[in-house]
């Protein structure tokens, strides 16, 4: 489904006198539909970098980012502006711990707007685990958590093969972490591929296939 | 109307109805649909330029600074709008902003201008999470969060 090349990326600062730091160092990896993949290690290893490049936040200075489906491969890398935005849109998502959305709009609506009817848009939300009174309410009044479980239900809106979360349950309380874990279990034996920034492996052990450890920019183990 | 009347529309029903959906979908108070504009208030008036706009259905809608000035109420109703004809209607749009956050919300591609060129190009978020030229850099680094 995913297969990253020799991924490098450095960020380089005018605003800093040209201060240039070495993000990724050449990484390889490679995720099968159905597979969920685990990346851990230290802050300022890469993780999130490596995810936002794949989804192309960031854009890397060199390797190649291949995407599936299998038959249809693109190389996130070199991809057009259009055609990374036709691959978010049926192909690959992202959910990160920050909520980004246009004010006064409710939870119900902002899922619907990511693709999906308002009835399951609802349903969504029960399922991750939003409160069924919090629906209508804009996320501006919502603790860090619910904030979470909208983002999550916004990425499920539409179906995609492929997600990458990064620390996506990071600020849910253990019983809503398992009840997430479950919905991506799920997810996982219906196909959908994971790539996943985990501080807490072992909470999400289940769903787990692989783990990898990055350190200064590269996979270590 | 003269929009509609100059793409010519000419049954003053059909001119009635399309003016009263324009109303309701940008959120003007119908029962002022017959005001003269200059008794609105800035946020409406902004609205009313919208819907005049969109009175001929265009492709294509040029939107030239649409929040500034506008108290931010006012401002995240005008997006939310404009969010909507978005996502409701295929109608592309080409905004003018200096507001980092409202083209945010917006866009999908960003086209950073300095001096009369183009000093970058990109996806709107990679823009902003990654901005290349100094240029950019310093806009997004001034930007309030």
């Amino acid at each position: 489904m995913l297969q990253v090349v020799d991924l490098r990326k450095r960020y380089l600062c005018h605003l800093l006198d040209g201060r240039v730091e070495d993000v990724l160092r050449g990484v390889d990896l490679e995720v099968a539909a159905g597979e969920c993949l685990v990346v851990t290690g230290p802050s300022g290893s890469g993780k999130s970098t490596l995810l936002r490049c794949i989804y192309r936040q960031a854009l890397p200075d060199s390797g190649s980012i291949l995407l599936g489906p299998p038959g249809d491969f693109i190389d996130l890398a070199a991809a057009s502006e259009r055609e990374v935005l036709e691959r978010r849109r049926t192909t690959v998502g992202l959910v990160t711990q920050f909520l980004d959305v246009v004010p006064r709009v409710g939870a119900a609506d902002l899922v619907a707007q990511s693709g999906c009817s308002a009835e399951e848009a609802r349903r969504l939300l029960d399922r991750v685990g939003l409160p069924g009174d919090l629906h209508d309410v804009p996320p501006t009044t919502f603790s860090g958590g619910q904030r979470q479980l909208l983002n999550l239900a916004r990425a499920l809106a539409r179906p995609r093969p492929l997600l990458l979360l990064d620390e996506a349950t990071a600020s849910l309380d253990p019983s809503r972490q398992h009840a997430v874990l479950r919905i991506l279990e799920e997810k996982k034996h219906g196909g959908t591929a994971f790539l996943a920034v985990f501080h807490d492996v072992p909470a999400a052990a289940g769903v787990v296939d692989r783990v990898v450890t990055m350190r200064e920019g590269r996979i270590a183990a | 109307m003269s929009r509609m009347l100059a793409a010519g529309v000419r049954r003053y029903e059909a001119l009635r109805r399309r003016a009263s959906e324009l109303v309701q979908a940008t959120e003007l108070p119908l029962e002022r649909m017959d005001a003269v504009t200059s008794t609105f208030s800035g946020g409406m008036q902004q609205r009313v330029q919208v819907a005049r706009a969109l009175a001929t259905r265009p492709p294509i809608l040029l939107l030239d600074e649409p929040t500034s000035g506008l108290d931010v109420s006012v401002q995240a109703r005008l997006l939310d709008l404009l969010r909507r004809i978005q996502l409701e209607t295929q109608v592309a749009m080409l905004v003018v902003s200096h507001d980092l956050g409202v083209i945010r919300m917006l866009a999908d591609r960003l086209l950073v201008m300095r001096r009369g060129r183009i000093v970058e190009r990109g996806l709107t978020d990679q823009l902003l999470n990654d901005p290349r030229h100094p240029y950019t850099q310093l806009l997004v680094s001034s930007q309030l969060s």
